[in-house]
């Protein structure tokens, strides 16, 4: 489907901008240790660009680890179950993840009003922590359609599984 | 209901979502949620999980996770594991048992630059299984060795687990990092001995390799000498206060990559492979960190761990006994419960306990790594062995889990150890004071 | 009688003294006015990182919370009026004047909406506290590497000259035995509190007080709404200057257990010379200036208030004479 396969370049690109940041968090650290020892002074912001970085790093990495059901499971039993009894958990356990994260991401959001509203920002840097956060929400969006993508597939490979004649 | 009968029902709802293949991370979420939701207030639950999000990603000190995640990739990518591998086949594959010991040898190597068990357990699965399978010995015993051997990973500094740990309850990451060495050191050591005595009860389960001349032992130790340097300076650089633990995860990291580099074995490509894995892998273990969060919320809403210290209060019984009753609890979670959602569960709970019993925080946090440890290898739920099923092809699980029990026993063996002689942990981080 | 249970979110160990010397003693005095109608249980681990109080409070995750103003930068900025250079001389004159400052201007802040405040109050002078070299003078702090807890104290000292490292507090005892800094600043207490007391050579005082944290202690406001009036009232009692008395005391006292302890270990006190401080409430005027434009920018005449806070922290001095015949 084209829709699916626009949704996962969206969703590799994310992950590219997630491991940017990676190696950005990596580079702060590195240099923010060589200035204290070389030029006896700190990477000012230094503190903070890996605070807000780690937020950014994590959910924009989020869809894309869905995608490739990349969660952490116990898949023990599960792995026995016969198949239709497992697509059946499988999408189940996608469509949860799915309003769960959805969930998540509206009050993630409202949070982020909450903050906006406060006019709170970071200490150094002073960027709006609310903005930080609904920038949060929204990647927690996206997160919950790539649930939504995993259970239609999932429902779609039943279908075809069960149709006459599919090979 | 009480608070007990609270308990009670949601460790048992997040166990059979967890076993139902609902991604862990979701089962602790959805019954940390409903239960605040039901047991405090609508307003509560629908406020915490709108900060927690917020708060548990945008941390300075948990950046440590990826940059360690990255440098073990790095290190990985590099195939530097292969190199490990031989250098300790030729000092020790000719003893009886050999190969299995230079497994355990090179798995405490590999650890020292990974601070992740999985990770430890799968690059060493590939290299050491098949050398092993090629000299006769037999599958259940040589898997047996990576999965013992690759639960090093989180003993020997770096240490995910310790990372988790030190930030959950305000320990000195720096200190547990210190303290994980001489455990590390005699986790080897009762391997080795494990590995001894099978090999004489049995010894058709490991036939001898034959001796390596000492000019290819040498030669090894070129090949292998950067990564020690790099362990060396990231230990001594902590040891002396160079940088900080945090900060070491982005230096052990730039290093990685430019040991990497040197070996010319990281193309743009695999660069950009390596970033992906790292934050993919650290995407996974922030989700559990915020089911496992919810989850410990709830229960802290409830008053468990309050309801918990009463309980020991009342029952007037020692320190010893309730180190020992702990130890018997997470043997048995252990069994079934996934390494990292256990620690950040239980840990809560247990840490004020112990604390106003007298223990060390860096001690407990040992204590920790090591059930958790002893987790990884114990059947049902063996992530472990689990782990090196999946890279290595026709292995029966039944035969790791028989395996494995020498294993097993001396895990037992060191956790009792630093129970008796608590300075095996201590000692290193007092010294560095 | 019935009996409410008021759940205390706590994030910092229960023998620290801002839990032992001023939340616990506050609570018992209204569970004995209330004759138990009213019952204080403090929750024994935290819910969230120290910056996420306020607004777990809020969501009435506990009925009750405390945090330091400053971990929220942007948010509290009118409430910190009293973290400003040189404003609080010693605790309990920095904790009285930032409660009264607040009673005659809190309310048009709307800063603690959605929370009924109690109390507010500060800890004490915060000293350079050195591990490697000593600071005679401002000229000392040159190149020197000191560990800060936050950007302000940050800002504070990279303009008398060292070079800040912000680290988390799990890291700060680390980074001191280790040389990752030469320095620290804290209050006295807290260096004993922290166990950082063992590798401390040397400690400069700055008379004045070179900065201070203001925390806040309040009631979630549906809580607060359900007490009865004789409840309310009871709290009230024990609350505002009342809590600034009891900080006053509990910093104090844990000052002077820490300087004993300091001077068991034969660490060396110095007094920053009167010219250095001249010079030092010189080169931190601009941080004045930045909160008056703050706060003209929030609306506020932040002269009238900085000057308001002035006078509260002169009227409340400890060191005022009063034994003075004339
Ligand atoms: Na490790
Ligand atoms: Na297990």
């Amino acid at each position: 489907m084209r829709l699916t396969a626009n949704f996962d370049r969206l969703c590799l690109m994310l992950a590219w901008a997630s491991g940017t940041i990676a190696a950005c968090v990596m580079i702060v650290t590195f240099v923010g240790v060589t200035m204290r020892y070389v030029f006896r002074s700190p990477l000012m912001g230094g503190f903070e660009m890996i605070e807000i970085g780690m937020g950014l790093m994590v959910f924009t990495a989020l869809p894309l680890m869905i995608r490739r059901r990349g969660n952490i499971s116990v898949t023990l039993l599960s792995d026995r179950f016969p198949p239709n009894l497992a697509r059946v958990t499988t999408t189940l356990s996608d469509l949860i993840g799915a309003a769960l994260t959805g969930f998540i991401a509206w009050r993630v959001w409202l949070q982020g009003d909450r903050l906006v509203t406060y006019g709170e920002v970071t200490m150094e840097l002073r960027v709006p922590k609310g903005l930080i956060a609904q920038g949060m929400a929204t990647l927690l969006a996206i997160a919950a359609l790539a649930f939504l993508v995993c259970a239609m597939e999932a429902i779609r490979r039943h279908r075809s599984a069960n149709e006459p004649g599919a090979a | 209901m009480g608070v007990w009968e609270i308990a009670a029902v949601s460790f048992g709802g997040v166990f059979v979502l967890m076993m139902s293949g609902m991604p862990i991370a979701f089962a602790m979420l959805l019954v940390g949620l409903a239960g605040i939701w039901i047991n405090i207030s609508e307003r509560t639950a629908m406020g915490i999980i709108g900060q927690l999000p917020i708060n548990a990603t945008m941390s300075y000190e948990l950046s440590v996770l990826p940059m360690f995640i990255l440098m073990g990739v790095f290190v990985t990518r590099s195939r530097m594991s292969e190199d490990l591998y031989r250098l300790c086949h030729g000092f020790v594959g000719h003893m009886r048992g050999g190969l299995a010991a230079a497994t355990i040898l090179a798995c405490g190597g590999f650890s020292a630059l990974s601070g992740s068990s999985i990770a430890t357990a799968a690059t060493m699965a590939k290299v050491a299984v098949p050398e092993m399978r090629r000299y006769g010995y037999a599958d259940g015993f040589a898997a047996s060795a990576v999965a013992a051997g690759g639960t090093l990973g989180i003993l020997i500094p770096p240490s995910v687990i310790l990372v988790l740990y030190g930030i959950a309850t305000g320990t000195d990451i720096g200190a547990l990092f210190l303290a994980g060495v001489l455990p590390g050191l005699l986790a080897i050591l009762l391997y080795l001995a494990a590995i001894r005595i099978t090999a004489s009860i049995d010894p058709s389960c490991a036939p001898s390799a034959p001796r390596v001349p000492w000019a290819e032992r040498i030669n090894h130790f070129r090949s292998i000498g950067p990564i020690l340097i790099l362990f060396v300076a990231i230990i001594g650089g902590l040891y002396q206060g160079v940088f900080t633990p945090t900060e070491a995860g982005g230096v052990g990291a730039t290093g990685a990559l430019a040991f990497a580099l040197w070996r010319r074995a990281l193309s743009l490509k695999d660069f950009v492979a390596s970033l992906i894995e790292t934050v993919l892998t650290t995407a996974s273990l922030f989700l559990v960190l915020i089911g496992a969060l919810v989850f410990s919320n709830f229960m802290n809403l409830i008053g468990l761990p309050a309801a918990l210290s009463d309980l020991i209060t009342s029952l007037g019984v020692g320190p010893v006994a309730v180190i020992l009753t702990i130890f018997m609890v997470y043997i048995v979670l252990g069994m079934f419960m996934e390494s990292l959602s256990m620690i950040l569960l239980t840990v809560p709970i247990f840490f004020p306990i112990v604390t106003q019993m007298g223990f060390d925080p860096v001690w407990f946090g040992i204590f920790a790594v090591m059930v958790t440890e002893l987790s990884l290898i114990t059947p049902p739920v063996g992530l472990n062995i689990f782990v090196i099923k999946s890279v290595i092809s026709n292995l029966s699980v039944t035969a790791i889990y028989r395996g494995i029990l020498p294993f097993v026993m001396a895990d037992v063996v060191r956790i009792i150890a630093i129970i008796a002689l608590p300075w095996i942990v201590l000692v290193l981080p007092q010294m560095a004071r | 009688q019935e009996t409410t249970t008021i759940r205390v979110g706590s994030w910092l160990p229960p023998h620290h003294l801002i839990v032992s010397g001023i939340l616990k003693p506050w609570a018992e005095a209204i569970e004995s006015e209330t004759d138990g109608s009213l019952k204080f249980e403090f929750m024994t681990s935290a819910l969230g990182p120290p910056p996420a109080q306020f607004d777990l409070l809020l969501d009435q995750a506990f009925d009750v919370g405390y945090g330091v103003s400053g971990h929220n930068a942007g948010r509290f900025t009118m409430t910190q009026v009293m973290d400003l250079p040189f404003m609080s001389p010693d605790p309990w004159a920095g904790s009285a004047a930032a409660w009264q400052t607040y009673a005659k201007w809190g309310q048009e802040y709307g800063e603690h909406d959605g929370v009924h405040l109690v109390g507010l109050f500060v800890h004490s002078n915060p000293n350079i506290n050195m591990a490697n070299g000593r600071v005679d003078t401002l000229a000392d702090l040159e190149g020197k590497t000191i560990r800060v807890g936050g950007n302000v104290t940050g800002r504070i000292m990279s303009e008398l000259g060292a070079s800040p490292v912000q680290l988390p507090p799990t890291e700060a005892q680390t980074a001191m035995s280790r040389g990752v800094a030469d320095g620290i600043t804290f209050p006295l207490e807290s260096i004993d509190f922290f166990g950082i007391t063992p590798v401390i050579t040397s400690i400069t005082k700055v008379p004045g007080g070179l900065y201070t944290d203001t925390f806040w202690i309040a009631f979630n406001q549906a809580t607060w709404d359900s007490l009865t009036a004789e409840q309310q009232a009871a709290v009230e009692k024990h609350s505002g200057m009342a809590i600034a008395l009891l900080a006053g005391f509990a910093w104090t006292n844990g000052d002077a257990y820490g300087e004993e302890r300091l001077n068991e270990n034969n660490v060396e006190f110095i007094t920053l010379p009167d010219e250095d401080l001249a010079a030092a409430r010189e080169r931190l005027a601009p941080l004045e200036a930045e909160w008056l434009a703050q706060a003209s920018e929030k609306g506020f005449d932040g002269e009238a208030i900085l000057n308001y806070a002035r006078s509260m922290v002169d009227h409340y001095n400890t060191t005022r004479a009063v034994n003075v015949a004339q």
